[in-house]
């Protein structure tokens, strides 16, 4: 298998994953989001990142002391495919968490419809927009 | 009841299951750390990597593998005449098989397939029956835990783990060895291969599916910690599936993973 079948086979099983999210929070299955979407899912992409950095580690030149060697690290495409599914099982993780946090806070639950897409674009800009969501709704006393 | 971490718990059953497959366990451990140091003093390679570490993993994969059976023979009721041949049996086929490994290793030669010496061509096929013996004690040892299924879904697990295990790493052990490499097509050395595992990324490498099948072994009752019938049963089928997409790529003569 090339690099290039696993990265499409992640995106699938990841896109699968966050399907099984979206569904589990409209037909208000706890079990599936916080179990299947939240654990099962991220750790299976993260058996599959455990194999790549298993057979491939000691095969890619470059390092995470510089910015130049993580680069260097990152032009050899099994590292940018460990690294891409690093992505996507955390940002997966993130989003079950997110999702969990705003229907158990009593947040908005439309919230997530933005949040989530944010999260599985650009991970850490979903998770900042929960932050700024959990602050916007806090109770708070009115200023006399 | 006395609560225990999984992992305490495991160790310590293993232990008294049985002691003298525990010991050996323990032994092979140390061979292990010893044979992973050696090429700190002796560099010479064999297919492109330290003719020591093929002794190493073994002993690994076996310290591993004697120390499920012996948990899983601590599940059992009684320990019947059956386990202790069963027991006696494996060890001896074990360090059989270690000590020749070792024997060839020393001299910077092949063990599995090589036939290029009289004695070689006795001792491979002596190696073969080695580890059949071993397949077949464990899967005796399964069947024992296995009929105590009712026992709950740790034994289900662990007695079906055996038997799977040993099924399918005989099958694909039987094909690798009815050919004159684990290799099909591709460089013909570990150098290229993947880290660690050196399973080829050139061409088809039989130990891919030998591994999967005989580490269903652990993968099945691994499950069983779920507590989850379904989920034992999940990761059976999942075993036997990539047993099956290994074989069939090795027999294609396509890498698992190619650049």
């Amino acid at each position: 298998m090339s690099p290039e079948f696993i990265f499409q086979l992640a995106n699938v099983i990841a896109v699968l994953g966050w399907l099984v999210l979206a569904e589990a929070i409209i037909l208000k299955k706890p079990l599936w989001r916080d179990v299947i979407a939240g654990q099962v899912w991220p750790a299976t992409l993260s058996i599959a990142y455990c194999c790549l950095i298993l057979f491939f580690w000691t095969k890619a030149e470059g390092g995470f002391d510089s910015l130049a060697n993580v680069q260097k690290l990152f032009t050899f495409p099994w590292a940018a495919l460990a690294g891409w599914i690093h992505y996507l099982a955390f940002d997966l993780f993130v989003g079950a968490h997110i999702s969990k946090q705003v229907i158990e806070e009593g947040l908005p639950h439309l919230s997530l419809v933005v949040l989530l897409p944010l999260t599985f674009m650009f991970g850490p800009i979903g998770y900042i927009g929960f932050q700024f969501t959990r602050l916007a709704f806090r109770k708070v006393s009115a200023a006399a | 009841m006395k609560q225990e971490f999984a992992l305490t718990n495991f160790l310590s059953s293993a232990k008294r299951g049985s002691p003298l497959l525990w010991w050996s366990a323990v032994a092979m451990l140390v061979g292990m750390v010893i044979c992973f140091a050696l090429p700190l003093v002796d560099d010479r390679l064999i297919y492109g990597v330290s003719v020591w570490e093929k002794p190493a993993k073994f002993f690994l994969s076996l310290a591993i593998h004697i120390l499920t059976v012996a948990w899983a023979i601590s599940l059992l009721s009684r320990r019947s005449r059956g386990i202790e041949i069963a027991s006696l049996i494996m060890v001896g086929a074990a360090w059989f098989e270690m000590a020749y490994m070792i024997f060839r290793a020393s001299r910077g030669e092949a063990s599995h397939f090589n036939v290029a010496s009289t004695f070689a061509a006795i001792m491979y096929p002596l190696m073969g029956l080695g580890a059949v013996s071993l397949t077949t004690s464990s899967a005796y040892i399964g069947w024992q835990v296995w009929r105590e299924r009712a026992g709950g879904v740790i034994k289900e697990a662990a007695g079906l783990g055996l038997m799977v295990g040993a099924v399918l790493g005989t099958i694909a052990g039987a094909y690798l060895s009815s050919h004159t490499s684990h290799w099909i097509g591709g460089d013909q050395t570990d150098a290229s291969g993947l880290a660690f595992f050196h399973w080829s990324t050139t061409g088809g490498d039989l130990r891919v599916a030998h591994f999967i099948g005989l580490h269903a072994t652990q993968f099945v009752p691994l499950a069983a910690l779920t507590g989850k019938r379904m989920v034992v049963y999940a990761v059976v089928i999942a075993c036997v599936l990539l047993t099956l997409a290994s074989f069939a790529l090795a027999v294609l003569a396509m890498p698992i993973l190619q650049p």
